[in-house]
């Protein structure tokens, strides 16, 4: 069970390049695609979930041709955009009946059960029967997750799925997410590095619409091992470390700015040196390209 | 900071390129009501474009710039709760009342303004072909600005603030509307009687938009009068505008006195707080394993048909739900119920007996009214997926487009087949309540409120014609405007006898 991602590109009518020349393989398990806003995440996903044509390139799971059938990847499809809203005037229950319906569940008794057990999964079941229309940004991000999930889905994509989540629905979500991505391809779409380090077990960081890097977060950490150094500095000389190191990222600690470098051998005396993390690789990737398209 | 509000606003509603559609559709209407209301004193040597004709279709506003005025007024002041913009636009440092005053004359000078389409297609009647030479004089413009000032701006000032009373009291949209259609309800309820029944000084008192007291005030004057004439706002004409106005102005000073941006954007919760989590059970509850693997899925064409009439019914729930609904069904039902057992009578000289032929009148009389609702509901259920932003959860389903989209089509037949047994269901009551069980005749009434003569099957034609719309331009808005535009033309034309 894979998904197979070969050559795929996306240039929108305003010369926007979504999408440069894309390949990915991802395999069963849970899969982090991390990226700035505006890297061509969600437009990914978007292609994938078949609500969007590419411009060229092919997508294939587990046989389907993703571009030229979209109606049988759909079958196998869990789905859970960034953006959505709901019908105001039906209760979750009705409406993730009416999904379990649309997703081929023909017999009424099993649709009832799994939506019992998918509200309850998600902590919706106490208010079932209340219209969505009434629901807090939370309870849709849940709803969305339960229709999501619905269905026995082969392939399932959430793109920004904890966006009004408390950390506590945040955790119920991600292992429930865990535990249904042990016999699935689970696609998470995310900026939020700590989400992909924690839950991942291969991933990619897109960048500009290109595939900047894949592989396992543990391999893509390690592959900085003893180059990242940090130094504590003064906002005002910033520009001029920034100038003689690469400086990959800086951030406040303590009321002192703390700046984080990459170099082959200790910069100088005064860094010291620092285990390296997924946002370490991500920032020092987002670096690399940002010097290439300057040059 | 008013004017520069006002500027905002005006500008911003007059460089969108729907404002000439707007424009367009109150050209016709002037032309096609002067033609109306003309037809109506057509064996009194009255000229097209007399001044009486003018001042009774100022008097009545017309359908079309009434619809406009109801959708234009209220995005002014609820936008901001509609896009949530209000959350930072209002920590800026803004005096809350003079804002309000800003976006209330921001919405009645645009009404006003938009509503100069209506006086442009009144001046183009003698241009539009619809009459001969002789039936023309010089445009009485003097007079038209007249009934402009006293009667047209008086009845726009009263939408526009029953609109932001109703907005700042009840912070729905949909309120606004309510509050344009029961006046408009009221409005012809009112007229109608005083045609069925006679002018009586509390019908000219106290219908909204001065239409009894004008028709009234012009059934005393000379034709040449009229034709070239000024009406006089005397008696019971001026009372009824002093009055009203003076209500307009009762209904904004209540809405202004209650407007803080505080209240406007603070939502009543009736809900009750949610359930916190049992710690213990929720760790429970995520070691089980989601059953998912015994389900039986299954695609094939005879699913896919099964699943018309369940999904057929969530989107009637979508349709009917709304209290927006339930309320002008029950309106209509009212007005059903109070022409069989009032007007109808009252229409023909002498005792009537309650007929089921009269009693299927009403779809003739309002029907126009039940084929826009209806059109309207069917553009709106076609584009729900879009509008509510669930489009990408929909479309990723694997149900074929077809199917969803007959569900949505079966689901506006029944709604239009729950207008039509309403109607049934209220002429069968009536003719009880008259002693006419002996005149209950059923074949009739499937024929009248089932057949093609503006019954259940014109409906399903119109919904079909919204449907096809739709289809084609994949956009919403234009959707309701070509098929209402449609709807109207086809009027026309029959009225003009072109058709």
């Amino acid at each position: 069970m894979n998904l197979e991602i070969k050559n795929l590109s996306k240039t929108y009518p305003n010369g926007v390049k979504a999408l440069q020349d894309v390949s990915l393989t991802i395999g069963k398990g849970m899969f982090g695609l991390l990226g700035q806003n505006g890297a061509g995440k969600s437009t990914l996903m978007r292609i994938i979930a078949t609500l969007q044509d590419a411009d060229s390139g092919r997508i294939t799971f587990n046989g389907i041709d993703v571009l030229k059938q979209p109606e049988e990847l759909r079958k196998v499809l869990g789905y859970l955009p960034q953006e959505f809203g709901v019908y105001p005037n039906v209760s979750a229950e009705e409406l993730l009946l009416h999904v379990a319906d649309m997703k081929g569940l023909v017999n009424k008794n099993e649709r009832k059960e799994i939506v019992a057990e998918l509200l309850n999964r998600v902590n919706l079941y106490d208010v079932r029967k209340k219209h969505l229309g009434g629901y807090s940004g939370g309870m849709k991000q849940r709803f969305g997750i339960a229709q999501a999930l619905m269905g026995n889905p082969q392939l399932i994509i959430v793109d920004e799925p904890t966006a009004g989540l408390d950390p506590m629905e945040r955790n119920r979500f991600y292992n429930l997410l865990s535990e249904i991505g042990e016999n699935t391809v689970v696609i998470l779409s995310t900026h939020i590095v700590e989400d992909v380090s924690t839950l991942c077990n291969d991933m990619a960081i897109i960048g500009n619409g290109k595939v900047l890097m894949q592989g396992k977060p543990d391999d893509i950490e390690n592959a900085l091992q003893g180059k990242v150094y940090e130094l504590p500095i003064e906002k005002s000389e910033l520009l001029r470390y920034q100038e003689k190191y690469k400086v990959i990222s800086q951030r406040f600690y303590m009321g002192r700015m703390m700046i984080t470098v990459v170099s082959d051998d200790l910069p100088s005396g005064e860094f010291s040196g620092k285990a390296p993390n997924l946002e370490d690789a991500y920032f020092n990737l987002l670096y690399d390209q940002k010097k290439v398209e300057q040059a | 900071m008013i004017t520069s509000i006002l500027k905002h606003e005006i500008k911003n509603r007059f460089s969108h390129w729907s404002i000439l559609l707007l424009y367009g559709l109150l050209i016709f209407q002037g032309i096609w009501y002067t033609k109306g209301t003309f037809d109506y004193y057509v064996n009194e040597d009255l000229l097209m474009n007399a001044a009486a004709v003018f001042y009774k279709n100022l008097a009545g506003g017309g359908i079309l710039l009434i619809i406009i005025v109801a959708v234009l007024t209220g995005p002014v002041l609820f936008k901001e709760i509609q896009h949530k913009t209000g959350q930072w636009l209002f920590t800026n440092p803004i005096n809350e009342k003079k804002f309000f005053i800003g976006r209330f004359l921001a919405a009645f000078s645009i009404n006003a303004l938009v509503a100069l389409g209506y006086i442009i297609g009144m001046l183009l009647v003698p241009y539009s072909g619809i009459g001969e030479a002789h039936r023309f004089a010089t445009a009485p413009f003097g007079q038209l600005m007249h009934g402009y000032f006293f009667l047209l701006l008086p009845n726009i000032l009263l939408l526009t603030s029953l609109v932001f009373f109703a907005l700042v009291y009840f912070k729905k949209m949909a309120a606004g509307y309510l509050a344009v259609i029961v006046t408009v309800i009221a409005f012809l309820l009112m007229q109608t009687t005083a045609e069925g029944s006679g002018v009586t000084p509390f019908l000219m008192l106290a219908e909204p938009f001065g239409y009894v007291a004008v028709d009234n005030a012009i059934d005393f004057l000379t034709v040449s009068e009229r034709n070239y004439g000024y009406l006089k706002f005397t008696d019971y004409l001026l009372f009824n505008r002093l009055l009203w106005t003076g209500l307009s102005a009762l209904l904004f000073y209540l809405a202004y006195r209650k407007f803080t941006f505080k209240g406007f954007l603070k939502t009543e919760s009736k809900n009750k707080p949610e359930k916190t989590i049992d710690k213990a059970s929720f760790y429970k509850s995520n070691a089980s394993p989601i059953r998912l693997e015994s389900l039986t899925i299954q695609f094939s064409v005879i699913e896919y048909v099964k699943k018309l009439f369940s999904l057929s019914l969530l989107e009637i729930k979508n349709v009917i739900r709304p209290s927006g609904f339930k309320v002008i069904l029950g309106i209509v039902v009212l007005m059903n119920i109070l022409q069989n057992l009032l007007w109808n009578a009252s229409y023909y000289i002498g005792p009537t007996e309650p007929l089921t032929f009269t009693m299927t009148q009403f779809r003739l009389s309002y029907g126009i009214f039940i084929m826009i609702l209806l059109m309207v509901w069917a553009g709106e259920l076609f584009f729900k997926d879009r509008t509510v932003n669930f489009w990408q959860i929909a479309d990723a389903l694997p149900v074929p487009v077809w199917t969803v989209t007959l569900s949505r089509f079966i689901a506006m037949m029944l709604v239009a087949f729950i207008f039509a047994a309403t109607f049934m269901l209220a002429g069968i009551f009536a003719q009880v309540i008259k002693g006419g069980v002996s005149l209950i005749d059923l074949k009739l009434y499937a024929y009248d409120l089932l057949g093609f003569n503006w019954g259940w099957l014109t409906y399903v034609l119109q919904i079909s014609l919204v449907f096809f719309i739709a289809g084609l331009t994949k956009n919403r808005i234009i959707t309701h405007i070509t098929s209402v535009g449609i709807l109207f033309a086809t009027i026309l034309t029959f009225e003009l006898g072109l058709a």
